[in-house]
This record gives structure tokens, sequence and C-alpha cells, in this order.
């Protein structure tokens, strides 16, 4: 390897380093289950099964029926989101990712999760203040399958 | 008349020396040709590694003096490629490839190779071979604590038919096909209580995978190392959703090989 190859691979390595990410919510793949409850998850409204999805013992989140609501609250603030969902969603089973930034009770961004055949990923970026009384919401409104493997909510401060 | 005699006998002599000559001249060029031929059909021969020429030679000297147990153990390379459609699934899930930034996925792997041969046949033997082909760790930010880890690796137990020929008797050329199952064993790390400690899942995938090889060998009458390499096919291991990944790809290996029992 030449000494430029080197050089752009250092940066490149010095880049991935000094990018960071926050998780702002704990148990993005829904894989803590206590029970028939997630257990870093509050169920708020409607039904939901733990399914295996790739693996059997990687899950993801059926909700059942409409409707379902599931909120956490925020780890910390944030200036900046990345919102990423991995979902397998039937056509008008209406799933959305909302959240409210500072947690007085009003909706300030909904992601809407869009259908699909077999499991996707999608990525969201935002720039929202997200204060530490902020909420995050997972809501299925209309009927059809829904499951969804992975909702990861992050702060993004890459340079 | 006699000297007319001489002169068409003479005569006659010229056209036959004529004829001897344009004889000789077509016999050298044939000679010519011949040779021209004859080299390139050694150098033809030298260049494919002995096929024609020294088949009557192996006739007379067997490969290891006929010996007909082999064991052969190999070392090298694989390539697969970049990515299927079970690592595009990994990815759908949040797993990384994480080797650091510079590594290149379509960078050669290990691969390993052991087997055990029986000649059955002159220039025909069956094989039992196992081969360690591709083998893969991931890792996911879980959001816990320690990032999930998700590895696999996949073995094969084939039984595999060669056709050799022994170009002198401590020197050989093979092909070999085979067919047989592919065995990935897998470990998924994950945290799925609220226990801090992360639970392992084992699970074997059993596939099947195909096989075509090719090789050279030099051996003393119980010694000798190989140079091998091929391609397998091998759809192992899948995912819930049957996405595959082609565990095979090209391999070269290098190896060691013992020979001993009786001839034929």
């Amino acid at each position: 390897m030449n000494r430029a190859a080197l050089l752009v691979s250092l940066m490149m390595c010095l880049a991935s380093v000094a990018a960071c990410e926050t998780d702002l919510v704990d148990d993005p793949g829904f894989q803590l289950w206590c029970g028939e409850e997630l257990c870093a998850w509050d169920l708020e409204e409607g039904e939901i099964r733990k399914v295996p999805t790739w693996h059997t013992h990687d899950y993801g989140v059926d909700l059942v029926g409409a409707p379902v609501l599931l909120s956490q609250g925020a780890r910390s603030s944030a200036s900046c989101v990345r919102i990423e969902v991995t979902s397998k969603v039937e056509a008008g089973a209406m799933v959305t990712v909302e959240v409210d930034a500072d947690g007085d009770g009003d909706v300030d961004l909904t992601v809407p999760v869009g259908g699909s055949e077999r499991f996707v990923s999608r990525v969201h970026d935002v720039e929202l203040d997200v204060s530490i009384e902020g909420v995050f919401y997972l809501r299925k409104s209309g009927q059809g399958e829904a499951v969804v493997a992975r909702l990861r909510v992050s702060e993004e401060c890459g340079w | 008349m006699t000297s007319g005699h001489r002169a068409c006998g003479s005569g006659h002599t010229r056209e036959e020396s004529g004829r001897r000559v344009a004889a000789v001249f077509i016999g050298t060029e044939i000679a010519l040709v011949s040779l021209v031929h004859s080299m390139r059909l050694i150098a033809l021969a030298l260049l494919l590694g002995g096929v024609l020429a020294p088949s009557v030679a192996a006739a007379k000297e067997p490969f290891v003096e006929g010996q007909t147990w082999g064991l052969e153990v190999g070392l090298g390379l694989g390539w697969v490629g970049d990515s299927s459609a079970y690592t595009r699934t990994l990815e759908t899930f949040g797993f990384e490839d994480k080797h650091g930034c510079c590594w290149d996925p379509g960078a050669p792997r290990f691969r390993f190779s052991g087997a055990v041969e029986r000649i059955v046949l002159p220039y025909f033997s069956v094989l039992l071979q196992t081969n360690l082909l591709d083998r893969q760790k991931w890792y996911r930010d879980s959001g816990l604590g320690e990032d999930d880890v998700f590895a696999w690796s996949s073995w094969t137990l084939d039984v595999q038919a060669r056709a050799f020929l022994p170009v002198r008797k401590w020197f050989r050329v093979y092909a070999q096909f085979g067919v047989g199952p592919t065995f990935t064993g897998s470990r998924l790390y994950v945290q799925t209580t609220a226990d801090a400690e992360q639970t392992k899942y084992r699970e074997v995938d059993v596939g099947y995978n195909v096989a075509g090889l090719g090789g050279l060998e030099l051996s003393s009458k119980h010694a000798g190392f190989f140079v091998q390499g091929g391609y397998f096919y091998s759809p192992s291991p899948k995912n819930r959703f049957g996405d595959a990944h082609q565990s095979g790809g090209g391999i070269l290996l290098f190896g060691l090989s013992g020979h001993f029992g009786r001839p034929l």
C-alpha cells in the first residue's frame, strides 16, 4: 500500500471514530421481553406479540390489531435525530413513528413507516430538538400485519 | 545401340536419380514436417503437463508405485462474493461485517481441507473430503451495552470422484468432482432478558454442495505435496426467510499428502 492510500485509510479510520451515535431509546431491537411484555417499552394501547424474524431468537414485535401504541421516554436530549426502522408492514396497517420532543403531550414529528412485503430498513434524519422529557411512540392505526424488528433512535453528531 | 541403350539407360538413370532426389527431398520435407509436428506435439505434451508422451510410461510406472491409500491436508485461500441475500438480510437487521475501515469484504479468506483417498481403479480414485468454507462474524449495536454478535462457519463432507494421470511415478495431475452435505454452525449472542448477560443460541444448518477441483501432486513413495484449485457451490447457511449465503466460491490450496497400502 502506498503512502497516499495509507493516509486516506487512516483519515477514514479517524473519521469513523470521530462520528458518534448516542442511542435515545433502550432496546431498539425489541429483544428484551418480560413475559408477554416488552421490558423497555410501555404498551399504552392494544396488543403485541413476540415473534421471530430472520433468526429464531432475533425477535420483533408484532403489532396485533389496531390501534396499538408503544412508547418510551428519551434517554438523553438531542438536536439532530436519526430514526432507523426495520419492519414488514402490510399496506393499510398505517404504522408511524411519532416524536413528542419536549414531553408536553403534543406530537412534534410524525414519520410514516412505509408498507413492504418483506423486511426493509429505512433511515430518516431530522433536525429536531429533543429534550430529556421527550417521548417516542410507535403507533399502528390500521388493520393488517405489522412487525417491527428494530426501531433505533439516535443522536447523529458526525462531522 | 549400346551407347544409345546406354544413353537411353543413362537417361533413365538420370530420371531415376532425379526421382530419387525428389523422393529424398519429399522424404526430407515429410521428415522435417513430421519433426516439426513432433516437436509441436512434444511441446504441447510438455505444456499440458505431459498428457501424451508419458502415458505409456505411466502404465509401466504407476503413481507412488500403485499404493492404494492416501491422506491429504491442505491450507489456502478462498474467495466468496461481497454479499448475498443472506448477508443483505443481516444488514437490514442492523448487523455489520466490522473489520475496521480498511477491510475489503472481497478479500480472500482462510480455507482448510482434509481428505482420505482410495484408488479403486487404475487412474481413478474415490475420496472422502472435508473442507472449511466461509466463516464470518457480524456485529450489531444492541443499544443495551454489549454488541449483538452473529457468527458462522461452514464445513463440507463430500464424496469426490478423482480421475488422475500419473505423468511420472512421482508426479500426477488430476481432476475431481464431488457432492455432499454442508454443515453450517452458527452462534447468535444477544441479550433477550432483563439480565445483563447475553444468551448464546446455537443452530446448525444442513445444506448441500457441489465441487469441481483440479490439482497436481508431487510425491515420494510415501510423502508429498499438492496444489489444488477449484470451485464450490454451497448455498448454506439459510435464514428463516430462505435467504442463502454462497459459502463456497473459488479456492486455492497447498498441502501435504501421504500414501500407503498395497498396490491394486
